[in-house]
């Protein structure tokens, strides 16, 4: 658990209120709702004691609208899904600073000897933003850049982004990404724009779910051995 | 819409990178004098070309270069746009002039995003070294412990030291021993051919490699994902745009056996990780199926490569899926490679091309169907020239392995290597593994069988077999050593004639993607009407009609397309939309998509019609940089005679089917008369000069390239006349907008 507790009281408090609210029907509540929860027994004492957050406002949220879920069997590799991520939300074509990351791990999967990736497996990870309940990428966040918009979701503020990568650090997921050019930070939006361009269906935007064990395998149980490790081996045929 | 304060020019990257490898300098120059007139691509590779590396410069000197270049649409998120060409001098074909190699993989895209339109490599090192390229910070590298290795070992090495995400395009041995018929392999099996990795191996350059964080700008984004999204949906076919199922199927009006939209109910990705997947009835105005569409192994292997299939994959940034993903476990065996497959050649060079000249017991069923054991030598041989960097000059390798060995030439040649190949279990298809063997003797380029990969200009001779060039099988279709790529069998002149034009096979799939879309033909000539004037553009196949001026149109448009799409870049494999899968548009495509979204990604107004004269001005500089070192009969340097030197079209072309006339149904057999008057034709259509061949100083000046008038002039090549560009030119901009009312940039 990390230091912020009182935010993570926070977030541990929305996760008991799912069971009592419609999950997807409830945004942001006022300190005065908050306060008669916690009188209900439905929100620990803290929640109410320590009505703040980064941004000087209680938050407390339900669980975001959607959540993107993958099935990387049928990712074909064409990394449309990057191009049109930061097509849609940046107004350029920049893969590296996408929301949504296939191409880090086309070649040897999640890392070499995973016995992913074109050379490989033939199958890659299909990396998306899991809209956890708990976010850390905006717990960690020292300027209170990564606010809840609407519909439940994390978005970067940039105007108060100062790109010092503590949401990227924080991630389990290593999802977000400091822009090299902008010097800002990007997390998924839930706009569904990579999902719709995705040629194999392999991407949907559904309603949330908890998918951050749904996604099936990562890397091989069994992966190959590594060319490079096998030495008897050059230019197509056994050496020796 | 981003801003430029912050990302720089539209499109472009704006930059080249130039490495000299004899001096160790590094430089980065503005590309932007280069933009309007050459594009990119294959453009600005060619300007850098004929300005840089003088006429009779050999490929192996420190003085040729190798140019990589991408385009404005590479990366942008343009469909399709994950191609890069390259130019240098042909190792291969007679008088080693001009060539451009193109790839796709993640090369293209990579080099768009570390800022850079394009990679100059000169001069040559004295060590093995490698070029790094990390955003803006360019360095050689020490690749002394990489020097021998084969290009997976390699991408591994340099990408565990890199990072997983660089994309690294390196030779293999095939490259390192200077063997002519040596690619650049990037992305497992991407190749860059023309003898590329022999000119890269010559300057001791292993790999080039690319990590890229920038952003390609994009002028109006909104508009370049509506037009991705319309043309994905409504236009957009299989690859080679074949726009017809190859099966019957309940929604499609049409279908063709050929067709490459081979997709079906009861098909699958049957290896796909966690259970098979069905290939099903993809449609169209379904974004989300597109990548089904394509069954690429199965198409080209036959049904036993069904198990095998764990997906399909292909370029960056393209919905077609086009490249076979296949595991089996007996190439594991021969190899020690876990992955195979490709689209073109190497996805199928046992059974489509050795197997053509010499059998191999085995392959095939009674009724003809590719067995088990074939997709175990065709994949086999695949991995095995991929990790070599060993290049096939577009299957001619295997067919002159197959004639040499079945009409003794191997025998009496090899003199003892010949019997340390196990032939006999080759032959009797018991023996993958001895395809390794071969193929690493051919890419040692110390071997006798190595000369095989010097090309037939070379092999022929000194094996006293220049009737092999006009022999129908050989497949051979110019003497200067290149072999057909979609031919006289695609619409008869006007495939021959785009044979001729490149110093090396000609890539160019605008025809023969129509030619083989699917469409009926009575349909297809109503199409050629709006397109190229006439129906008498086409003619059915195997039934062709004299040459007549809506061909040479057809033959024009043909080559302009490919040269634009080796410029902005986009895939002229499938690229240009010239037809389309939606019967609610009566099929037809749409010939201002590319001008659409040039305009959406570099802000520019642009029609069809200006980037054609772009690519026509390509295409004639090239023929230029040719005219320099073109050597005459009697080998002197310097010849404008295209007509009797360059264009010389195999005699086979005129002699096969000898019991049917030219011009009869049944046959492709193309008429010495008429092939002349093809050629005058198409001259003409370009503003060359109508009896040589060559640009004329007319024809340079329209195009505003009036310095190589002058070099010409200076050369005494230069001739005066020709059409003139307005006389000569067809509008093409909204020949098809009746049937565009969705496009959004019409809108």
């Amino acid at each position: 658990m990390k230091e912020n507790t009182t935010t993570e009281l926070v977030g541990s408090g929305a996760d008991r209120l799912e069971s009592f609210f419609t999950r997807r029907g409830f945004v942001k509540v006022s300190g005065a709702f908050v306060a008669s929860m916690v009188a209900l027994g439905l929100l620990p004492e803290e929640a109410a004691a320590t009505p703040t957050s980064s941004m000087g406002d209680v938050d407390y949220y339900a669980t975001p609208s959607h959540v993107l879920k993958v099935n990387r069997s049928r990712c074909t590799g064409c990394q449309r899904c990057e191009m049109s991520c930061t097509l849609a939300l940046d107004g350029v074509s920049q893969p590296a600073a996408a929301r949504i990351h296939v191409h880090d791990g086309y070649n040897y999967g999640k890392e070499l000897g995973s016995g992913d990736g074109i050379y490989y497996s033939m199958e890659w990870n299909v990396r998306t933003c899991y809209m956890c309940k708990t976010a850390l990428c905006q717990t960690a966040c020292p300027h209170g850049a990564i606010e809840t918009n609407d519909n439940g979701v994390r978005v970067v503020n940039t105007d108060k982004c100062v790109g010092c990568g503590a949401c990227v650090t924080a991630c389990p997921y290593d999802m977000p990404r400091v822009n090299t050019v902008t010097g800002k930070s990007a997390k998924c939006v839930a706009c569904g724009r990579c999902a719709a361009q995705c040629p194999n269906g392999a991407i949907e935007l559904i309603e949330w779910e908890d998918v951050s064990h749904s996604s099936g395998p990562t890397r091989q149980e069994n992966p190959y051995p590594l060319v490079s490790e096998q030495q008897d081996y050059v230019g197509g045929g056994h050496v020796a | 819409m981003a801003d430029t304060a912050i990302f720089g020019s539209y499109g472009w990257a704006g930059y080249i990178a130039r490495v000299n490898l004899s001096t160790g300098d590094i430089s980065v120059e503005s590309d932007e004098a280069m933009q309007a007139d050459y594009i990119g691509g294959m453009g600005f590779a060619n300007k850098i070309m004929y300005d840089e590396v003088p006429a009779g410069t050999e490929w192996s000197d420190p003085e040729n270069k190798a140019v990589l270049a991408v385009g404005p649409l590479t990366g942008s998120g343009v469909p399709l746009g994950g191609r890069s060409t390259w130019a240098t001098l042909s190792t291969f074909t007679t008088d080693h002039l001009v060539v451009d190699a193109h790839c796709g993989g993640q090369l293209g895209a990579m080099l768009k995003y570390s800022g850079h339109d394009g990679l100059i490599i000169e001069g040559a090192s004295d060590k093995p070294v490698y070029i790094l390229i990390d955003d803006d910070n360019i360095s050689i590298e020490d690749a002394s412990a990489l020097w021998g290795k084969g290009t997976r070992e390699v991408t591994e090495a340099l990408c565990e030291k890199h990072g997983l995400e660089a994309c690294v395009a390196a030779i293999g041995p095939a490259g390192e021993n200077l063997l002519p018929y040596a690619c650049v392999m990037n992305t497992r099996s991407h190749s860059a051919g023309a003898g590329l990795g022999a000119v890269l191996g010559s300057k001791k350059c292993k790999a080039v490699v690319v990590k890229g964080s920038k952003a390609v700008n994009v002028a109006d984004p909104q508009m370049v994902a509506d037009l991705s999204d319309y043309m994905i949906a409504q236009v957009l076919g299989s690859n080679n745009n074949h726009v017809v199922p190859s099966t019957q199927q309940s929604w499609a009006e049409y279908y063709d056996s050929g067709s490459r939209w081979t997709a079906r109910k009861g098909l699958y990705w049957a290896a796909a990780e966690g259970g098979p997947i069905e290939t099903g009835e993809p449609k169209p105005f379904e974004p989300n199926t597109m990548g089904y569409r394509c069954m690429k192994s199965t198409k080209d292997m036959g049904p036993a490569a069904e198990k095998y299939t764990v997906k399909m994959a292909g370029c960056h940034g393209c919905p077609v899926r086009c490249y076979s993903q296949v595991q089996v476990p007996e190439v594991y065996d021969a190899t020690g490679y876990q992955s195979s497959g490709n689209t073109c050649v190497p996805n199928f060079p046992v059974t489509s091309y050795f197997l053509t000249i010499q059998d191999i017991d085995g392959m095939k069923t009674e009724d003809g169907t590719l067995t088990n054991q074939s997709v175990i030598y065709n994949q086999v041989v695949s991995a095995t020239v991929d990790d070599l960097g060993l290049w096939c000059n577009y299957a001619q390798l295997y067919r002159d392995l197959a004639h040499t060995y079945k009409e003794g030439i191997l025998q009496r040649e090899l003199g003892d290597e010949f019997a340390t190949y196990d032939w006999e279990g080759l032959l009797a298809g018991t023996n993958p593994a001895e395809w390794v063997h071969i193929l690493v003797d051919i890419s040692s380029n110390e071997k006798k069988i190595s000369k095989l990969g010097h090309g037939p200009i070379v092999w022929c001779k000194d094996w006293n077999d220049m009737e092999w060039f006009d022999t129908a099988k050989s497949c051979l279709i110019n003497y200067r050593g290149w072999p057909v790529h979609h031919a006289i069998e695609c619409f008869g002149q006007v495939g021959g004639l785009y044979n001729m034009v490149f110093n090396r096979d000609d890539m160019i799939h605008s025809a023969v993607n129509f030619q083989g879309c699917g469409l009926p033909i009575d349909l297809k000539k109503q199409m050629a009407a709006e397109m190229w004037g006439s129906e008498e553009a086409i003619d059915a196949d195997k039934n062709y009609t004299p040459m007549n001026e809506y061909k040479a149109e057809f033959a024009w448009w043909s080559i302009v397309t490919d040269v634009l799409h080796d410029s902005l870049t986009l895939c002229n494999w499938v690229w240009p939309m010239a037809m389309a899968p939606a019967k609610e548009r009566s099929y037809r495509g749409d010939l201002d998509l590319e001008a659409q979204f040039y305009t959406a990604v570099t802000g520019q107004e642009v029609t069809i019609d200006d980037l054609y004269k772009a690519a026509e001005r390509i295409m004639t500089l090239q023929r230029a940089n040719t005219a320099r070192g073109m050597k005459n009969a009697d080998g002197e340097m310097g010849c404008n005679d295209f007509r009797n030197v360059h264009d010389t079209i195999t005699e086979w072309v005129f002699t096969k089917d000898p019991e049917i006339e030219a011009f009869t149904a049944g046959t492709d057999k193309m008429d010495r008369d008429d092939w002349q008057t093809a050629l005058t034709m198409m001259y003409e259509r370009f503003g060359w000069d109508s009896e040589l061949g060559c640009p004329t100083k007319e024809c340079l000046t329209d195009l505003g390239l009036d310095d190589v008038a002058a070099d010409l002039e200076e050369l005494g090549l230069l001739t005066e006349g020709g059409k003139s560009y307005d006389e000569r030119t067809r509008t093409y901009a909204g020949v098809l907008s009746e049937y565009c009312g969705d496009n959004p940039a019409l809108a």
